[in-house]
């Protein structure tokens, strides 16, 4: 691989290889997957061992790890199944964005609930606030010192399993500036999560609908400023782009492995379809595009640990990794031939799995209008 | 309970052993990792240690790099304390198995008092499993090895022990030297933060310089002999038939166990 670990990562590389042999073994990804479920004492473990906390520092009950390290970590679970990593992507990303925007003492507090072992999530989207997130309805209206949440939620990810959340809400009818971010524990009652989404892919992942019916917090849990919402909302999904490209890149790793393996030992005209050019094509662009997409996440991981915001950059990789493993993925049904379509082999569920990143974290249609913004301002001197 | 933990870190062959020019065995190797019956041995106390406020000590003498690691792996799995053996009498016998049992009897005596006192059955390198034996004997301490299952049963512990037959099982009192098997129990994979954590803790040091566990004539001859483990080329044996017929088989028979004892078989 492209890139150079250092002797720390690949220790840590070890440790989630080993972890991922013994919990997420073929036959209990499987029967997630065709069950949809996602049982919550198989994230025992990872809270056991900390992947919900990695990059949260560590006076917060974190491990410390850079964005860079995580993302690594990351990237080799996803090749397992992208659908158990993002439940823990979602959960740290959830108290990165009180960090990003809240004071030391709400961090604590969130970091406090899940450093145990509990999940949280980030409710923005409504059915009619996706990829318009200044659209959102639900409301937070203040009461002497407590706000009073109503509102539906769309397509929460750990939208049934978390303790607690970071939620968007409209404080007042001024467009995007009238939105809020709070922290919202589940203890305060009042919140109802759906059924869990029956996906085509990521199928563990638990994905719901969650409904805050007078939902009574302190004002003290509101994120930054009233009003400042959106930013906060923004900002932590400029994060969660860049993770949700690592997830990409573990499944065009997977895809990379399954293929080139079965490419070996499968023969036709007496020879192994890896000897045939048309094979070796799909099998090299599948690699090229792993390594440059592995390589992009890992620039923009850096730049977040040196502070950046990457408002382009994550876009650029969110867009450029999500679309390359379609390509990927579909290429390696295409080797397996009619095999890629059987759900006893393991590709096609690669391919049902990345669809939902070129959607979820913003459509990779709206990130290139976000990057066509950034360059006209770069280039408006 | 509080539990003092036996570590060594040891060198892993990387390709297959050959025999060089001078008989010794030879092959590339990775760098030290902890020996892997060890991570049983500290599983076994941090169960012990779990929920009750107890304490897992561990300790580890031989190379600088290889205890230097073996102790951080232990960190990084939950150990609260480690400690690193330093010790010149054994310069020119670090193999000897049954004095370093003593060397390490000598750092458990200075470290504090433990209820248990844990090894691995064996090290991956000099797979003989004597230096818990050496341990309990220089502490006086009751020893059970290849432990395969140990509980808190009130104020002692239950055992199952292996051995070629099938299992013994049983009570001990605590204090006691312990050594586990590699089926006793699955060893926690250590967290990131406790790895982290253990990347720059502290670790302490204990010199042993002078032998007080087992008196001084003892430890002189012990502490003489060659080393008990070598990679080296065993040579060939040679074979040899004695048949005894003497007057009656009574001394036929005293004539045979008068010589197996000389050549120290009996």
């Amino acid at each position: 691989m492209a890139l150079l670990y250092t002797d720390e990562q690949k220790d840590f590389l070890k440790m989630v290889k080993e972890f991922a042999d013994e919990t997420l073994t073929p036959e209990v990804v499987k029967e997630c997957d065709e069950k949809g479920e996602c049982p919550e004492e198989l994230f025992k473990p990872a809270f056991d061992m900390g992947l919900h906390m990695l990059e949260i520092p560590e006076k917060f009950g974190g491990a410390g790890l850079s964005y860079a390290t995580t993302a690594m970590i990351f990237e080799k679970l996803a090749s397992y199944d992208p659908g158990y990593a993002i439940t823990l992507v979602s959960t740290f990303v959830a108290l990165r964005s009180v960090m990003i925007a809240g004071t030391d003492e709400q961090v604590q507090h969130f970091a406090d609930i899940i450093a145990p072992g509990k999940f949280a999530a980030f409710a923005l989207s409504e059915s009619n606030a996706g990829t318009d997130a200044g659209s959102v309805q639900a409301t937070a209206t203040r009461e002497g010192d407590d706000y009073i949440l109503n509102g539906d939620k769309t397509f929460i990810t750990n939208g049934s399993l978390a303790d607690v959340f970071v939620g968007i809400f409209r404080t007042s009818d001024d467009g995007n500036k009238g939105l809020s971010a709070f922290i919202v524990e589940k203890s305060r009652g009042g919140i109802a999560a759906g059924k869990h989404e029956d996906k085509m892919g990521l199928r563990l992942s638990n994905t719901t609908d969650v409904t805050f019916d007078h939902v009574k917090v302190p004002a003290a849990n509101r994120i930054g400023d009233e009003g400042h919402g959106l930013k906060v909302a923004l900002n932590s999904l400029n994060l969660s782009r860049a993770f949700v490209a690592t997830l990409a890149v573990g499944i065009m790793q997977r895809a990379l492995d399954e293929s080139v393996k079965y490419a070996k030992l499968r023969k036709q005209f007496n020879r192994p379809i890896i000897k045939f050019e048309a094979v070796q094509e799909m099998l090299a662009d599948m690699a090229t595009q792993t390594e440059a997409s592995r390589l992009m996440v890992n620039n923009t991981m850096k730049m977040m640990d040196e502070g950046s915001l990457v408002r382009k950059e994550g876009a650029m990789t969110k867009t450029f990794v999500t679309d390359a493993v379609q390509k990927a993925t579909s290429d390696a049904v295409q080797i397996f031939g009619g095999y890629g379509v059987s759900k006893d082999y393991p590709v096609e569920k690669l391919m049902r799995d990345c669809k939902v990143f070129q959607i979820f974290e913003g459509t990779n249609q709206i990130q290139r209008v976000t990057i066509a913004n950034e360059l006209n301002r770069e280039y408006s001197d | 309970m509080n539990s003092l933990v036996f570590i060594k870190g040891v060198i892993v062959p990387t390709t297959k052993p050959e025999l060089d020019d001078q008989g010794q065995l030879t092959a590339e190797t990775s760098g030290a990792i902890l020996n892997p019956a060890d991570k049983n041995a500290i599983e076994a106390a941090l169960q012990l240690a779990d929920g009750q406020n107890g304490t897992v000590t561990v300790a580890s003498y031989g190379s600088a790099d290889a205890t230097e690691k073996a102790l951080r792996a232990a960190l990084a799995l939950g150990a609260t304390r480690a400690v690193t053996v330093n010790s010149d009498l054994l310069k020119a016998g670090a193999d000897n198995n049954s004095a370093v049992g003593v060397v390490l009897a000598e750092a458990a005596k200075k470290l504090g008092d433990f209820d248990v006192i844990f090894t691995g059955d064996q090290a991956l390198d000099t797979p003989q499993g004597y230096v818990s034996a050496s341990i309990a004997n220089s502490l006086g301490l009751p020893y059970f090895d290849d432990v395969n299952a140990l509980n808190v049963d009130g104020d002692q512990l239950s055992y199952v022990t292996l051995w070629e037959k099938g299992e013994l099982t049983g009570k001990v009192q605590t204090p006691a030297v312990i050594s586990v098997t590699e089926d006793i129990n699955k060893p926690r994979l250590p967290s990131f933060k406790t790895k982290m954590v253990a990347k720059r803790a502290e670790l302490e040091t204990v010199t042993i310089d002078s032998i007080t566990v087992i008196d001084q004539d003892a430890w002189n001859q012990l502490s003489s002999e060659a080393p008990t483990s070598r990679l080296a080329f065993i040579p060939e044996q040679k074979k040899q038939a004695v048949i005894y017929k003497l007057a009656d088989d009574d001394q036929s028979v005293s004539k045979l166990v008068n010589q197996l004892q000389t050549q120290g078989i009996l």
